[in-house]
């Protein structure tokens, strides 16, 4: 578990002094932590490919101004965004199977929305505690 | 160039449009957003002000000098006469004008800025957003959302779970990025180019050295603007009430400061905690082999905005980071104190600056071990709610004596002597709790507090002046 941990800090984190921080504090979290630990680093993982997906959006829609260039649909944008994660986890995972690139941005997506139905719950919470 | 000055002087002298943009762009924010009631209609007006806010300057500009319009300026007055129901072109014109006038947004004296008055002197004499300025740049965004949105049906801010993504938006565009960039420019009365001047990659380096230079700033600015302090103080307003209420049933001896102190750090930590562990409960049962896969190979670049960015974003693995160490250091707050105000000291001395820096980084994790600490006796307040008075008992039993003495005597107007001991203060109360209370709750408080005072005669007080520190305290 530490290992795959460490790996996936040194995937998500780019400040070296946060990088170290989280390594040693490894030593001292109990199973529980480390998993929730874990959910948490692969949120700050998809929210920068999330932000990778949307500065080409943005230079796909310059082209789109000007007169003559092709006009994307929807599904072009969903597309790339796709390419996006893939060429992401390819690049910083050094997979090459597109199988277990598939699968892995499964786990990933699931992940994400188990995070979100975590966050529901702290609304719920949230609104409890207002009364 | 003599057909961009006869397209510009055409697209100027529209009088019909112009006349139409006198009246809906003297002032941001006039009157015509307020009277539309549909959502999607009240869209398309602030594109349209934004839009005309924009070609009045383009026309105050250049009426006179129309050969000195930029491409991208003259295609943003073209835009700007677009009538509306846009095509999926149009939308991307708009969107790509708005580029252009971020861009000169950026620069508190581009042109753009100071004909419209976008930024003003505060008293310190740095710029910041002028009232129209702020609505400038917030109907501007929302409206880049919103066309990025339409466009791409992927919402670029709020997509997933991505409410910090949120707070750096905020943060990012709400002004801050504004004047750091202005700082970043300084250098122009020496030499510098201005905004407009700019080609991208010069632009993009003083962007990017504004947030280098802005960053401790900008990095608080999203905090504050992400936890809605209307918000938070109306939650723990709320909270506050509702425990007083409760605490104000017995007489703990808990004073309000007390538990505000508490709420202050308690924020929704425990609320965290509480739904935490179902999800690790859930993902201990999910099968992530892949994870083993995943190899080091990162390779970043590092710039200033994705450091910042990843500050937001970490903010969370940060905390269970500290509140996994803090397993390791004391858990009484008051050491932990002692240890900051020695931080204090050192920093305070300390010359050289990366040893300062270090101290300043153990102060601020000792600061987070105390929040954590009185987080868990927050929690311990919280079960105040299950109103059983065994959990009272425990929490008070888990609390400093001396304080709950100290609370008592408060509740109770009873002067202490300066000098008194804490065992006499604890027998004092233990006759006035006797004399006054009949209900059972008393009962155990004073149970407690007996217990308290065999419990310390077996081991060593605190190293605390109690005396020094409550004994004569008086309600205000």
């Amino acid at each position: 578990m530490d290992q795959k941990l460490k790996q996936l800090i040194d995937l998500a984190v780019i400040d070296d002094e946060r990088k170290s921080r989280y390594i040693d504090a490894l030593t001292v979290m109990n199973e529980e932590q480390k998993i929730t630990f874990a959910v948490q680093l692969w949120q700050l993982l998809s929210d920068k490919m999330h932000l990778q997906f949307v500065e080409k959006a943005q230079n796909m829609i310059e082209e789109m101004a000007q007169e003559g260039a092709p006009l994307y649909t929807q599904e072009d944008f969903a597309k790339v965004e796709e390419q996006t994660v893939f060429e992401f986890l390819r690049k910083q995972s050094g997979l090459n199977d597109e199988d277990k690139l598939a699968q892995l941005r499964d786990e990933l997506l699931s992940i994400q929305q188990m995070v979100e139905s975590h966050d529901r719950e702290i609304s719920e919470i949230k609104n409890k505690i207002q009364y | 160039m003599a057909n961009r000055s006869e397209a510009a002087q055409a697209l100027f002298s529209n009088s019909e449009y112009n006349q139409q943009v006198e009246r809906q762009a003297t002032h941001w924010g006039g009157e015509v957003g307020k009277q539309v009631q549909d959502v999607s209609a009240e869209q398309e007006v602030e594109i349209h002000q934004v839009l005309d806010f924009y070609y009045t300057h383009l026309r105050e500009k250049y009426s006179t000098d129309p050969e000195s319009l930029t491409d991208a300026e003259l295609a943003a007055a073209r835009v700007a006469q677009y009538e509306g129901n846009y095509s999926p072109r149009q939308q991307a014109e708009i969107y790509s004008t708005m580029e252009v006038m971020y861009k000169q947004m950026s620069d508190p004296e581009s042109d753009f800025s100071k004909q419209k008055k976008i930024y003003e002197r505060d008293e310190r004499g740095r710029w910041k957003l002028s009232a129209d300025g702020e609505q400038m740049v917030a109907g501007v965004n929302r409206q880049r959302i919103q066309i990025f949105e339409n466009l791409t049906g992927i919402d670029p801010v709020a997509a997933g779970n991505f409410k910090e993504k949120d707070r750096f938006a905020r943060a990012k565009e709400a002004g801050s990025r504004f004047e750091a960039v202005s700082i970043a420019l300084t250098g122009r009365g020496r030499g510098g180019k201005s905004v407009e001047e700019m080609n991208e990659d010069e632009f993009n380096a003083a962007r990017m050295k504004g947030f280098q230079d802005e960053r401790g700033r900008l990095t608080v600015q999203a905090r504050i603007d992400t936890i809605s302090a209307q918000n938070l103080e109306s939650q723990k307003t709320s909270a506050l009430e509702k425990m007083t209420e409760i605490i104000g049933r017995y007489p703990t001896g808990r004073s309000t400061e007390r538990v505000r102190r508490v709420l202050d750090v308690l924020e929704m930590d425990i609320a965290m905690a509480q739904t935490e562990r179902e999800l690790a409960e859930i993902i201990r049962k999910a099968n992530t082999p892949e994870l083993t896969e995943v190899v080091n190979t990162a390779e970043y670049v590092k710039n200033p905005e994705q450091v910042i960015l990843e500050d937001l974003l970490a903010e969370d693995l940060d905390r269970m980071v500290a509140r996994a160490k803090a397993g390791e250091v004391s858990q009484n707050p008051e050491q932990i104190m002692q240890t900051i105000a020695e931080l204090d000291r050192e920093i305070a001395n300390e010359g050289n600056d990366d040893r300062r820096r270090d101290l300043e980084r153990q102060r601020a994790f000792a600061k987070d071990a105390y929040s954590l600490v009185e987080g868990d006796v927050a929690s311990k307040v919280l079960q105040l709610e299950t109103r059983n008075v065994e959990n009272i008992t425990n929490l008070m039993g888990s609390l400093d004596e001396a304080d709950v003495v100290a609370g008592l005597e408060e509740e109770l107007d009873i002067e202490v002597p300066a000098g008194t001991t804490l065992d006499d203060r604890i027998k004092a109360l233990d006759r006035r709790l006797s004399r006054r209370s009949k209900s059972s709750l008393l009962s155990s408080v004073a149970s407690m507090l007996n217990k308290g005072a065999k419990k310390r005669s077996r081991k060593p007080s605190r190293p605390r002046n109690v005396g020094a520190s409550t004994a004569g305290r008086r309600r205000p």
